[in-house]
């Protein structure tokens, strides 16, 4: 490796850089806050670059949250949500948005579920009254359930089950790595339990959740915080609160042991790994530094794991992921979550074989801790995507909206970008020492059907 | 128009079938709205960036796009030759040439260039598409010269070591596995086959047997054929000064010289084909049916392209768009249904298809023939122009919000020939296409019967539903 040259290249660098304007380094997006009576609150980001706005309203309950016999519910009631109401039936919301140029999509994790619009600015006003209307009832149609059962089930077969590798790093591995009825089930559930949900659990569920009081608005884009503060009162402020169901404890009992698992693809090529450590606390300084250990292990060319198995061992074909991943961000949830990646590698190579120079890469990592310049460009990317994610408006809307669930202010925009260059390669060693631990792991390895031999724990649901 | 097209590194990234066919949900008749919903706003057509173009000495075209605010800066070189112009036994050299082009020059290495680009807090990115290959960088606006000197050295002295190429060898052949894999690319390889014959524009991967000829040489030649400054566009979009960043820019690349070898040809324009069968890839054990329609459409430059964009959003182009309405929101067959229209330098693709449960591939296939026969033999409704007017024109301004996909739109507009303003004028073009202008061209380019068809799927499951419309069923090419 010619590390010198990058050194010629920093004497060369200043001297060029000199005519070209020096720019600030960082970079605050604009909040403003507040609160309407009935507990709905509203954060407004200004920005007038493009003449649209992006809106996010997130509320406090995910598939985290969903009953035993219910597996998949927040999910199939997310789709729900665009069922129509009494007052703008089925088909309104999706035509009005549409023929006013935008978008929307809604999303279930495991603690919130999130709504979205992009439009341009001369729909503002249609889409804020769309929102409103379906927060304050729904139109309960068993016609529109049996078809949205049909739909989500047709969303897992497209995006799962009829894929290789059918999600498992997403799907299996939390499953193997918690305890819990809570953290351990899939997102999707069980056809069986989607089959099984009534008019009645509908009915219950959102009664439950889906309140202002339980919910965060946020909106970025070419408006000014004063216009849309008074919007919302206009739109929303009528709608009443509601006193939502006590949060249940859903901490996990300790890991004690590694736990090791085969499964069987009849897609896939390829084999691959799902590796999965428990994660602290969020927020901690221990998950802020989690975030960085990601970064440094698993994601992007620069990654000491893509370096070390795909450039220099050749032991690998792909490295990939990271906290709370690939369904939601590293900053973005509330509960028990992993450190998790996905590993692809070639037929030819074995699965322990991997695993021994994957080991010695933590190993390495937990003693020596990164070099500084390792450090340096981990942090500088985090810093960037972060506010790489903040450049669209409906993007920045959802940041704003969680954070304000989260935290009850959206100040984590502007704090994570400090939070994380203040790492250093102590706290990365203590993290790797202690979380990246043998006993806080769970391993999938998948492996083409074909090829796979015909022994207990082929059908992934027995340890090797 | 660009806002639809969407490239082949993007289906191979998995997200292919979720991008052409998610489509949320659907909406069969324009409802009657709430009395007390409040009405849109004007509908202003897009108002692209000013553009200042140049040419350098050497002959390199320059587009500076500066648009304050967000504190980045994406710049990209694009240049003319992909896929379409790989010699036959060679098929996707352009994917692997894209690919090896950031993995080393004559003073970086792979992993110096990955360190420099990660503390730099930037994304280094490469693709080839049909026509072009293009590498763009993204920095912080405080980077800047970093990502200039690392891009200027890729376009001037791309090395391609041989672990580097051995090593994208071998993950090409990986990922072309892993899309084999995938119906959605099975479907698209098979059509793209079966519409484009043996015109260029037929191929959209690199086929195994190509992968392993590659090697150090071949990718250098192609390199130095393709990568010339008279074939090449520099776009810089974002957070910057654009008097200070012309000399900069100038500098950088003023000792890049045009090489004395001819540049490719450009490539002739496809026949029209006439398949009337139903071409089967077989999956075994797939437990859904892939089916796409299609053919060729106009070019961005034929003055049918507008209303025939437009004709397509009707269709299947948002998500109350006929066929999602009746495939997924209606019948429940499907995650999602809809159209995808492709565009290249001297072709359109457009296609319709969704990927349904075994049990109503039949069912989902006589609903598909309908909507086409329906959009080629009856007039739209007023209400579904505007929406579908409404709808492209609001897309495109928000596709544009970001600078990645404002960069790579410029990038587009000079691939096809287009002039710097084109996002602006095919805004207001949209606006001015008739219920006429829409029925004429759907008469023209959508009867089912003008449709190469292609199903990738169980075939015993396939076979049995589709004889009732008795047509022929092979195996595709």
């Amino acid at each position: 490796m010619s590390r010198w040259r990058g050194y010629i290249l920093l004497f060369l660098t200043p001297v060029i850089a000199a005519t070209l304007a020096a720019a600030p380094h960082s970079w605050t997006v604009p909040t403003a806050q507040k609160k309407l009576a009935n507990g709905l609150t509203i954060v407004v980001s200004e920005d007038h670059t493009s003449p649209t706005f992006g809106i996010c309203i997130s509320y406090g309950i995910g598939y985290r949250l969903e009953p035993q016999g219910r597996s998949g519910f927040a999910h199939l009631f997310e789709h729900f949500m665009f069922q129509g109401t009494p007052d703008a039936p089925k088909g309104i919301f999706n035509s009005v948005i549409d023929e006013g140029g935008g978008s929307f999509n809604g999303a279930t994790r495991a603690d919130f579920t999130e709504y979205v619009d992009s439009a341009p600015i001369s729909a503002l006003d249609p889409v804020l009254w769309l929102e409103a209307d379906r927060m304050k009832t729904l139109d309960f149609s068993i016609v529109n359930l049996d078809n949205q059962r049909n739909v989500v089930k047709e969303e897992a077969r497209s995006t799962m089950l009829n894929q290789p590798y059918a999600l498992f790093y997403a799907v299996d591995l939390p499953q193997k790595a918690f305890d819990t009825y809570p953290n351990g089930h899939s997102i999707i559930g069980d056809f069986k339990d989607l089959d099984a949900a009534s008019i009645a659990d509908v009915k219950a569920f959102y009664e439950s959740y889906y309140s202002p009081n339980n919910a965060v608005l946020a909106i970025a884009g070419d408006v000014r915080p004063e216009e849309v503060f008074a919007k919302a009162e206009r739109y929303f402020g009528a709608i009443p609160a509601v006193k939502n169901p006590e949060k249940p404890d859903v901490t996990e009992p300790p890991q004690t042991a590694e736990r090791t698992f085969t499964q069987e693809d009849h897609l896939a090529r390829s084999p691959a790994l799902a590796i999965g450590y428990r994660m602290p606390t969020r927020k901690s300084r221990e998950a802020i530094t989690g975030a960085v250990v990601a970064e440094l292990l698993y994601r992007g060319k620069a990654s000491i794991l893509y370096q070390e198995l795909v450039q220099d061992k050749k032991q690998a074909v792909s490295v990939t992921g990271g906290v709370n991943w690939p369904l939601g961000n590293q900053f973005e949830y509330n509960g028990p979550t992993l450190l998790a990646a996905f590993i692809v590698y070639p037929n030819e190579v074995k699965e322990a074989g991997i695993l021994v120079s994957y080991d010695a890469v933590i190993k390495r990592l937990g003693a020596d801790g990164p070099t500084a310049s390792e450090l340096e460009i981990a942090i500088t990317k985090i810093r960037s995507d972060w506010y790489g994610q903040l450049e669209i408006p409906v993007e920045r809307a959802e940041v704003l909206s969680l954070a304000t669930l989260f935290d009850g202010t959206p100040d984590m925009v502007n704090e994570i970008p400090d939070d994380v260059a203040g790492v250093t390669s102590a706290d990365v060693k203590a993290f790797v020492t202690k979380y990246l631990a043998k006993t806080n792991r769970t391993i999938i390895n998948r492996v083409p059907a074909s090829k796979a031999p015909s022994v207990p724990g082929a059908d992934g649901k027995e340890g090797r | 128009m660009r806002t639809r097209r969407i490239t082949w590194s993007r289906l191979a990234a998995g997200a292919a079938l979720l991008w052409a066919f998610g489509f949320p949900l659907y909406a069969q008749k324009a409802p009657k709205l709430p009395d007390d919903l409040p009405a849109y706003g004007p509908l202003k057509p897009y108002v692209s960036p000013k553009v200042t173009a140049s040419t350098l000495a050497n002959g390199m075209t320059v587009w500076l796009v500066p648009r304050p605010g967000y504190p980045k800066v994406t710049f990209a070189l694009a240049v003319h030759g992909g896929l379409a112009s790989d010699p036959q036994d060679l098929a996707g050299l352009s994917e692997l040439l894209a690919s090896s082009v950031t993995q080393g020059t004559k003073t970086r290495t792979s992993k110096l260039i990955a360190e420099q680009i990660g503390s730099a807090g930037g994304d280094l990115t490469s693709r080839a598409d049909e026509d072009d290959i293009v590498v763009s960088v993204q920095v912080p606006s405080w980077k800047i010269q970093d990502g200039l000197s690392l891009l200027a050295d890729i376009s001037q002295n791309a090395a391609f070591p041989e672990d580097q190429v051995a090593l994208i060898k071998r993950n090409s052949a990986e990922e072309l596995r892993g899309n084999e894999s995938r119906s959605i690319f099975l479907a698209r390889r098979a059509l793209a086959k079966l519409v484009y014959g043996t015109n260029p524009y037929s191929v959209i991967a690199p086929t195994e047997e190509a992968i392993a000829k590659m090697n150090p040489e071949l990718l250098a030649q192609a390199y130095r054929s393709r990568f010339r400054p008279g074939q090449a566009l520099f776009v810089a979009v974002g957070d910057f000064d654009a008097a200070q960043m012309m000399p900069a820019i100038t500098r950088a690349f003023a000792r890049w010289q045009e090489p004395p070898q001819n540049a490719a040809p450009p490539i002739a324009a496809p026949q029209a084909p006439t398949h009337h069968e139903i071409f089967v890839v077989e999956r075994p054990g797939s437990v859904q049916t892939t089916m796409l329609l299609g053919g060729i459409g106009p070019t961005e430059r034929d003055p049918q392209y507008v209303p025939f964009e437009v004709s397509d959003t009707i269709l299947g182009g948002m998500s109350s768009a006929r066929l999602g309405s009746n495939i997924r929101e209606n019948k429940g067959y499907s995650y999602g249904a809809g159209s995808v229209l492709q565009t290249y330098a001297g072709t359109a693709l457009l296609y319709s298809g969704a990927s349904v449960r075994n049990a109503v591939t039949g069912a989902a296939f006589n609903e598909f023939l309908y909507e086409l026969n329906r959009m080629a033999t009856t007039t739209a409704r007023p209400d579904e122009l505007e929406r579908a007017q409404r709808h492209i024109v609001g897309s495109q301004a928000l596709q544009l919000q970001s600078q990645v996909e404002l960069t790579n739109q410029f990038c587009d507009l000079w691939s096809k020939g287009l002039p710097t303003d084109a996002l602006e004028q095919q805004g207001a073009e949209i606006l001015k296409v008739t219920l006429d202008d829409v029925t004429k061209i759907s008469r023209e380019y959508f009867p089912a019967y003008k449709q190469t068809i292609v199903m990738v799927g169980d075939k015993k499951a396939i076979a049995d539903q589709v004889a009732a419309f008795g047509l022929q069923i092979e195996p595709a090419p």
